[in-house]
């Protein structure tokens, strides 16, 4: 197929590694030089052709075409099997409900958090077991590359991104340990089992919690909602979405005990929650909004907006808790179904 | 040899052009808009720009709106609102 990107003529492979650099198209890391035929084999993958748009920024008058994110794609070291996930999170970090703009140029730092649901996971050996936050697998760590390289290079975020600290996983993607015993988090979502999905949510960095010797679900789910409560946390006030990762041991104690994902949903609702005067001591709230004193501030604002998976490895009783960004009428989680061949409206 | 490879940058397909609206010259008898962009405080550091135009300056109106989104852009509603305002004051930032 034409491509319609500027082309450039280097002497080899190396060079083009140094150009690009030279030029502040990488992410601090190498890039795969982009050739003509690797690009076209990334368009070819997903059945798209270069002019045909992805998704938009619009408040940046930022355009995503196909080409672009087939570059960017090529140079985070994809596969070309993994474009039509990329492509799906293109398009869902593009939807207006996830507000793209905010969570990328804010102070506070969010990344963005792809959960892969349904097939394609284990076909293209997306992680979801250990080392769950930090797998070695390429398409983990090349599907999450593509997306911040093409926010990067295409998106504006070297112009917009005003992130005060921040955190290593920018751009995160894993897979949901789909277990029978918990609905996964697609069919929550209203898709079919057997759909490929990618769910994106900007999140903080992840906030790992520990408990080795709880005997039932209840403690268990205490020490969660202790961290999802915390002090200086984003979140209290504000109407923001949660996603807890529950690792399989901690799993275990919770199907043991028969706890659906609602269950935890509404458990943790209840008790992810600090009395307001702790905020209004430190001044993260007003002395004017303790009325009686015995007011709470909350975690979330429903039980709804906490997204549950299963995640990590067999072995510890590791879970993680990451606090989403802004609320949730600035930034929700977007799931959008896929084919593992084509261009999905769905 | 020649190694040929692709730009993977853009700065904008639609690319966004910005000119100097005319200067409005004195904001004597004229409207304008403020818009709150949600932040916390955002109207606090508003109004005290507002009133020191009004101390300087006779200004015929001022329409106030808030955004709904600190991070969305203005609703079209909103901006018809203040589409017959000479100038509109806003902010970034927290």
């Amino acid at each position: 197929m034409e491509l319609l990107s500027n082309r450039f003529s280097l002497d080899d492979p190396m060079v083009a590694i140094d150009f690009y650099y030279e030029q502040g198209w990488t992410d601090g890391l190498p890039v795969i030089p982009p050739t003509p035929e690797k690009v076209n084999a990334m368009l070819e993958a997903a059945n798209l052709f270069p002019a045909q748009i992805i998704g938009e920024i619009k408040e940046r008058k930022r355009l995503f075409t196909a080409e672009k994110v087939a570059i960017n794609a090529v140079m985070a070291g994809c596969l070309p099997s993994y474009m039509p996930v990329i492509v799906a999170a293109v398009q869902a970090i593009c939807e207006p409900s996830f507000g793209v703009h905010g969570p990328t140029a804010s102070t506070g730092g969010a990344g963005i958090l792809l959960i892969v649901n349904g097939p394609i996971a284990q076909q293209l050996n997306i992680t979801s077991g250990e080392s769950f936050f930090s797998s070695t697998s390429r398409a983990n760590a090349t599907i999450s590359r593509a997306i911040r390289l093409l926010l990067l290079n295409v998106g504006g975020n070297r112009l917009f991104d005003r992130t005060t600290i921040g955190h290593a996983g920018k751009v995160m993607c894993v897979a949901e340990l789909e277990d029978s015993f918990w609905e996964p988090l697609h069919v929550q979502r209203g898709y079919e089992p057997t759909d490929n999905t990618v769910t994106a949510l900007a999140v903080e960095g992840p906030n790992q919690v520990q408990n080795h010797f709880a005997p039932g679900p209840e403690q268990i789910l205490l020490t969660f909602a202790d961290r999802m409560a915390s002090l200086g946390s984003f979140n209290l006030l504000r109407d923001t979405p949660f996603l807890l990762v529950v690792c399989p041991e901690h799993l275990r104690t919770l199907k043991d005990a028969g706890w659906s994902k609602s269950d935890v949903q509404e458990f943790l609702f209840n008790h992810a929650r600090r009395p307001l005067s702790d905020l209004v001591k430190v001044g993260l709230a007003d002395q004017e909004k303790l009325v009686t004193g015995e007011e709470m501030a909350l975690a979330v604002s429903d039980p709804s907006h906490i997204l549950l998976i299963a995640g990590g490895g067999e072995a510890g009783r590791f879970s993680a808790v990451l606090p989403g960004w802004g609320s949730r009428s600035q930034s929700s989680p977007v799931t959008k179904k896929f084919t593992s061949k084509g261009f999905d409206d769905g | 040899m020649s190694f040929i490879v692709m730009d993977p940058s853009s700065s904008g397909e639609k690319e966004a052009v910005f000119e100097m609206a005319p200067r409005p010259g004195t904001l004597d008898g004229k409207k304008i808009g403020v818009i709150d962009n949600g932040k916390h405080q955002a109207n606090i550091v508003l109004k005290f720009v507002v009133e020191k135009l009004q101390s300087d300056y006779k200004l015929a109106e001022i329409k106030w709106v808030k955004k709904p989104s600190i991070s969305h852009p203005i609703p079209t509603q909103q901006m018809e609102q203040l589409k017959d305002c000479h100038l509109v004051l806003s902010g970034i930032g927290d």
